[in-house]
């Protein structure tokens, strides 16, 4: 079959696997070489096994011979992002402190897919243990914009989504911490879903910040999204922050129906800072929906301007714990050996952990010391339950809020690396929804003036991802993105 | 605190992380400019509140008490040290 399968969604290939127009093995195979001819340019991908993926590809084609497809996503070659164990694949989160390291076990998503059938080819490029909003800072390679590759995918699951939107794969895992599943789904035009908090298992995936990581896929289209949450979403007994909810099957309540739905519109989110294009785009989703029959409210979100330092304080604190473990004893290099102890904890950290994971592990140090503590990081958790309460009380009037995904589209690479805050003050838009344990959406509504993906956003009460995705397919259904601008 | 070499030091004593004096003097005024955007939080009336660690107030999941073998140990042989179902380490009790 014509490498023009490569252009096609989840959902397609899914159908044609099914019709037996194409087979697991030549599907993989072309993705595979779709990896091999444009990877050196994107760098989307770490490591990719090609032997155990045609494996995993021959087994699901013999599986279907035999009439015992294990479901919609057997045969269908994904992805997910480095941090992300999986058996027989490294798991470096794009850090030298990793390199070389092969996990013993693997994460429950990743066991979920494989039970399903899903054939994994390969790790993504990512920003070094999930820090960062361009993927810059992996310690491997830079990852570009599969649009303009002088531009940034995001980040910091940039890998995953570039990976998505050429064709490298149907369907990605990344993690979504402060916006870093949503930011490069919008900045690479592809659908990325941060699932509300406990809904899906954290366990081997590598933490970064406890509270606030989520695993969430990416596809090109809301239903393959959906396909995907349906497969990794559940509660998990090696995951105790996992929630016993009931898991439905996502696609099937797409319903395209959101007559009576009421959309807020918050206020602090349209202000000075939106490039033009993002704020036309996202007027345009909002008069979508209003033409198919949803009410549109004006609410307010009041401590907005504070999310982004409430987030830095608080994952920071996290990170800076959860990475004590990297001390160069039980796994990964080492470096320092010959001398004391305390040398070789601080020469393995200090050579092997990039700039910024080691300004964030000072940041979370700081306000985690004694006389800081409770000055900065219980005062961060106060101001975090005040995102809570804004949300709950926006929630008594509408079913989801819209907003830009991103103030502006891609930035060139190389613009903002040396400058952290006005990095960080990208995820304005993404991060409150990780404080208040939401479910968000992403999907690309247009491009700008220079051919860049802008993205809309959609959040929805913990575990209103029903009421969030059928709102989100509608949006998709009548942007037309997908039919202009492929895949 | 301002970030002088001093603190800088003794922060990244805490965090076990050697540093250049290049990276303490660049770490020094990033951190300050990070506290600079962060300061703003003390603007907010946080009075009465609880602090709030947790996304879901659910509280923990327990489970039957009846015993288990857990993931055990299989796959350690791609360890680096590994030696008869062990891995050796540096020694890091003194």
């Amino acid at each position: 079959m014509a490498k023009e399968i490569l252009n096609e969604d989840l959902t397609i290939v899914s159908e044609a696997l099914d019709k037996g127009e194409i087979s697991s093995e030549e599907i993989t195979r072309l993705c595979l070489a779709q990896v091999a001819e444009l990877d050196g340019k994107i760098g989307a991908m770490l490591w990719v096994n090609e032997d155990l993926a045609i494996l995993e590809a021959k087994a699901s084609d013999q599986r279907r011979a035999k009439n015992q497809s294990l479901g919609p996503l057997d045969g269908i070659p994904v992805t997910l992002k480095d941090m992300i164990l999986c058996e027989g694949l490294p798991a470096t989160a794009a850090s030298k402190i990793l390199q070389g390291y092969f996990p013993p076990y693997e994460a429950t998503v990743a066991k979920k897919l494989k039970s399903q059938g899903s054939v994994i080819i390969g790790k993504n490029n990512q920003d070094e243990f999930a820090m960062g909003s361009s993927t810059e800072s992996s310690a491997y390679k830079i990852c570009r914009n599969p649009f303009n590759q002088e531009y940034t995918p995001g980040g910091s699951s940039g890998g995953s989504a570039a990976s998505v939107r050429t064709g490298m794969c149907f369907g990605s895992l990344g993690t979504d911490t402060g916006g870093s599943v949503r930011q490069p789904a919008a900045f690479c035009g592809v659908v990325g879903i941060k699932p509300s908090y406990g809904r899906v298992s954290r366990f081997g995936v590598i933490a970064f910040a406890s509270s606030l990581d989520q695993v969430g896929p990416f596809a090109n289209s809301v239903r393959g999204a959906s396909m995907l949450l349906s497969a990794i979403a559940g509660y998990d007994e090696n995951d105790s922050t996992s929630v016993k909810a009931e898991v439905p099957a996502y696609e099937k309540l797409l319903t395209g129906d959101v007559r009576g739905k009421k959309i807020g519109v918050p206020r602090e989110y349209f202000g000075a800072g939106i490039s033009e294009s993002v704020r036309a785009s996202v007027m345009r989703s909002i008069d979508i929906l209003k033409h198919n029959g949803a009410s549109i409210v004006d609410i307010s979100l009041p401590h907005t301007p504070y999310a982004v330092a409430t987030y830095y304080i608080i994952s920071a604190a996290e990170a800076s714990s959860n990475l004590c473990r990297y001390d160069g004893i039980r796994f990964g290099p080492r470096r320092g050996e010959g001398g004391d102890l305390l040398s070789l904890y601080e020469k393995t950290r200090g050579e092997l952990f990039g700039p910024e994971v080691k300004r964030r592990i000072m940041l979370g140090t700081y306000v985690l010391s004694a006389g800081y503590y409770d000055a900065y990081y219980v005062y961060a958790q106060k101001v975090r339950r005040l995102f809570a309460n804004d949300f709950a009380e926006a929630f008594k009037s509408v079913d989801v809020i819209i907003s830009p995904t991103t103030p502006t589209t891609a930035f060139k690479i190389g613009s903002k690396i040396d400058d952290p805050v006005s990095m960080y003050l990208n995820d304005i838009y993404t991060i409150s929804a990780n404080l208040a344990g939401l479910s968000g959406i992403s999907i690309p509504s247009g491009l700008d003036e220079q051919g860049l993906p802008i993205g809309t956003q959609l959040m929805a009460r913990p575990f209103d991802e029903p009421n969030l995705l059928l709102i989100a397919e509608v949006l998709e259904r009548d942007l037309g993105f997908r039919g202009k601008y492929g895949r | 605190m301002t970030f002088d070499t001093n603190n800088i030091a003794k922060l990244a004593l805490l965090a076990r992380l050697a540093l250049s004096e290049k990276e303490m003097e660049r770490l020094g005024s990033e951190l300050e400019r990070i506290l600079e955007m962060v300061k703003e939080l003390q603007k907010v009336d946080v009075t009465g509140l609880k602090p709030m660690s947790h996304a879901d107030d659910r509280g923990l999941p327990l489970r039957e008490d009846v015993a288990y073998t857990p993931n055990g140990r299989k796959n350690l042989e791609q360890s680096q040290g590994y030696e008869d179902g062990l891995v050796r380490v540096p020694k890091i009790i003194e």
